[in-house]
């Protein structure tokens, strides 16, 4: 079973790379494979950064794009996971610049006060909204090279070698920003977190 | 034993990652025993659970071919395919010369005779039935890329074409490749994933290598062994793609699984007139397929006929197909039912035509609540709260109840659970009180939905003599009892508002509320309040004395009061029983009111000089 699956697998490399060749040859059929195959992860990541589902996907073909055109200058051999995500990245950060950096972002201080607040407000209430609301809130404070750590390695489990490329930095820095990333939330959490007696 | 403080540190340091082994172990002793702790470590628990799971991708709703092509589309519109005479100039040329070279070697070869009109074409023939039973070997040779010997040579790029299967020119799949790829669809359809998302998974390796997945599917369930059929079924239901609904519409003729996948087709696409009178005039008039329907389980008869009565009525439908469709859901309503709640929560059927149809069946509630609680799936949860909050009954109370640990629903249940109608309803939410995993603001504020839902009904369940107050907080029992004004309501806050825990403001605003609205059966338990009274908490004293005064006069007051000589009275107490003598009852209520006003608004320690 596992030389099964070890076959698979590296069926499926090859594959790739073929794809990769004859998408870097001009072969449009072979990169809409690509597409097909890298866009759940691509579009899953870049949901999590900019929280919309339609600016996730416009954002998502734009990557698809961008990386037709620069098919050349990815690693031949290489994985394309972390390539087609460093572009994603980069565009997520293009998107918040041209966005500005707090139009969307939720502001933590009213769902706070909802919360601590003894207002009898019954669906207001409901721990389980507020935990994603405030979590989604306090992600979103994050500066954004912590977002897209904390969104690679915890919430999607890459590993940190992976989190390091995609980023185009050191994996001792990812470790850092990563830490940096969770103590931060916890302060931005600790009202809800320890704090607040029922 | 840890401190609290201690705790917060290690609660804290465990959501950063950073807490040993010993500490946890220290930690997790110290929230076995504190309450307060065991609340924030399942608050922790909620946050690192929502952080692994953030944001889950809409991927469902995204059509990945339509977005391939929207990046084509785009890649057409930013990076032209470049023309074949600049691009492929080398590759023209080499085409050139091989294409002369034949035209002269074809010139040598046929001489006088001429070249063919036409190649002749070899048969491809497919394997009966018979030599492969199930299916799959059929389907696999006759639909997926044959090498060159099997096929004529030209007819290998139109079929790569069609397919989009070839991966690379000269490199067909090899037998090898196939009969792995059969045996992992097999085994996939024997064992099929109940979710599109598993299903997806799994048919991946196949989808990316380029298999037929459709026309696979489609030939397994028609000649596959009954296992694979009803798998491919299932399997084509999950494929995406107008191909796959079609292969599903096709095959609802089949005798073995024509039921299944009308039934499966119909879920996902709903039932316009023009397919729903399709389907009847099948079954009308077409004995093969009327032969076909009588195999149908009568549960998905039910199911039909519910699924067209949602539509109707349709141009087609008129008022005898109608009633050959009511009676044909009457044939198994439990089973109708369970069909349109399963269709209801896959969202696939219009919610304004399904309820009063599934209305229509006597004690639908049972059935249903049996199905929720035997489908654990959260898209049925949500149905059956939203079935809850649009039909309140006292049959819902008992699903309710459980549904309010549900991490997910759970304080939705507990809202819902307050508005149903009902002893019941009550007596879970007072078991419920007593409950560690629900909050108290959760709980109070599903309290005050059930008091506004029906206040008497709640007054008369917490009366004294019902049982029910001793699972109750007093700040509770006191802020329901307020919100139905009355003097039964009055009475209870009578009796409870001496209760420890209770803050000044709130027993000021109990003790107005007595006055306002209590009788005669209110003086008894304030003069023993009275008594238990603390002779420092002149503010509370005073506030019962002006109630009793309003309430029952002076004779109220002076037994209150007790044995005390007058002489031995205090100034405010002196005043109150002079006050209170006034024999209009009327009289007496608006002075006291007046009171009472005055001494909410000023603070508790001014009240001897607002008596004067």
């Amino acid at each position: 079973m596992q030389r099964r699956s070890l076959r698979l697998k590296l069926d499926r490399a090859g594959e790739e790379r073929r794809d990769w060749q004859a998408a870097r040859d001009g072969d449009r059929d072979a990169y809409g494979r690509l597409v097909a195959q890298h866009f759940g992860g691509v579009y899953g990541l870049l949901f999590r950064l900019v929280g919309s589902p339609e600016d996730a996907e416009d954002l998502a073909q734009e990557t698809f794009v961008r990386g037709f055109g620069a098919l050349p200058e990815a690693q031949e051999g290489g994985n394309l996971r972390p390539w087609f995500t460093r572009i994603a990245v980069h565009l997520f950060y293009d998107h918040l610049r041209k966005r500005g950096r707090g139009a969307g972002v939720v502001q933590l201080d009213p769902l706070a006060e909802q919360v601590d607040g003894r207002e009898p407000e019954p669906m207001a209430a409901m721990e389980q909204r507020e935990a994603q609301a405030l979590l989604g809130a306090a992600i979103e404070r994050l500066p954004q090279h912590l977002q897209v750590a904390l969104n690679l390695r915890v919430v999607e489990g890459r590993d940190y070698p992976e989190v390091a490329r995609t980023m185009g930095v050191k994996v001792a820095t990812v470790r850092t920003q990563v830490h940096q990333a969770r103590r931060l939330l916890l302060r931005l959490l600790s009202h809800w977190l320890g704090e607040e007696d029922r | 034993m840890s401190s609290c403080r201690q705790s917060d540190r290690w609660l804290r340091a465990a959501f950063a990652g950073e807490l040993g082994v010993g500490e946890r172990l220290l930690w997790e002793q110290h929230v076995a025993e504190c309450a307060r702790c065991q609340r924030a470590q399942a608050r922790q628990s909620m946050l690192l659970e929502g952080l692994h799971e953030f944001r889950e991708a809409p991927l469902h709703r995204v059509d990945i071919d339509a977005f391939v092509g929207r990046v084509q589309s785009a890649l057409d519109a930013e990076h032209p395919v470049p023309q074949a005479s600049e691009a492929r100039r080398p590759w023209a040329i080499w085409i050139a010369v091989a294409a002369g070279l034949l035209l002269a070697l074809g010139l040598w070869r046929f001489g006088g005779e001429g070249i063919p009109a036409q190649t002749p074409t070899v048969p491809v023939v497919a394997p009966t039935p018979e030599s492969h039973p199930n299916g799959l070997e059929v389907a696999a040779t006759e639909t997926l890329p044959l090498p060159a010997i099997d096929s004529p040579a030209g007819d290998a790029p139109r079929k790569a074409k069609v397919f989009g299967e070839l991966r690379e020119e000269g490199q067909p799949f090899d037998d090898e490749r196939r009969a792995q790829a059969l045996a992992e669809l097999r085994t996939i359809l024997a064992d099929l994933p109940s979710t599109p998302e598993a299903y997806e998974t799994r048919v991946q390796a196949l989808r990316r290598a380029g298999w037929p997945m459709v026309a696979m599917l489609g030939r397994a369930a028609r000649d596959g062994q009954a296992t694979i059929a009803s798998g491919a079924v299932r399997a084509l239901a999950m494929e995406r793609g107008t191909a796959a609904r079609r292969e599903l519409w096709e095959l609802r003729e089949q005798a073995d699984v024509g039921s299944l996948a009308v039934r499966l087709w119909l879920q996902q696409e709903g039932l316009d007139p023009q397919a729903a009178s399709q389907l009847y005039w099948e079954a009308a008039h077409r004995p093969e397929v009327r032969q076909a329907w009588q195999r149908i389980p009568s549960e998905d008869l039910a199911g039909f006929a519910a699924a067209l009565l949602a539509r109707a009525p349709g141009d087609s439908m008129d008022g005898a197909f109608c009633a050959d469709l009511l009676d044909l859901w009457a044939r198994d309503e439990s089973a109708g039912v369970v069909w349109v709640l399963d269709a209801l929560a896959a969202q696939r059927l219009p919610w304004d035509n399904m309820l009063p149809l599934l209305r229509s069946v006597p004690h639908w509630e049972p059935v249903a609540q049996a199905w929720l609680t035997s489908n654990q799936r959260r898209s049925a949860t949500s149905l059956g709260l939203e079935l809850a909050q649009r039909y309140p009954s006292d049959s819902w109370v008992g699903w309710l109840h459980n549904q309010t640990h549900d991490r997910r629903f759970g304080a939705e249940a507990l809202a819902c659970l307050a508005q149903q109608p009902g002893p019941n309803c009550l007596r879970a939410l007072c078991a419920l009180r007593q409950d560690p995993a629900i909050l108290e603001t959760r709980w109070l504020a599903a309290w005050q939905l059930a008091v506004q839902a029906d206040g008497p009904r709640v007054v008369a369940a917490i009366r004294p003599d019902s049982g029910a107050p001793s699972e109750l907080t007093a700040q509770a029992w006191l802020e329901a009892l307020m919100l139905v004004p009355g003097p039964e309501a009055a009475l209870g806050v009578a009796q409870c508002v001496a209760e420890p825990g209770l803050d000044g403001y709130l027993q000021s605003a109990a003790l107005a509320f007595v006055a306002e609205h209590g009788d005669d059966r209110c003086i008894e338990p304030l003069q023993g309040l009275f008594e238990l009274s603390s002779v420092e908490d002149d503010s509370l004293r005073a506030r019962i004395l002006i109630t009793l005064g309003i309430l029952g006069g002076e004779p109220a007051v002076r037994a209150a009061l007790g044995v005390e000589p007058l002489g031995a009275l205090d100034r405010d107490q002196q005043q109150v029983l002079a006050w209170s003598t006034d024999p209009n009852p009327r009289t007496r209520r608006e002075r006291g009111y007046l009171i009472q006003r005055r001494l909410q608004r000023l603070q508790p320690t001014l009240a001897s000089e607002t008596l004067e």
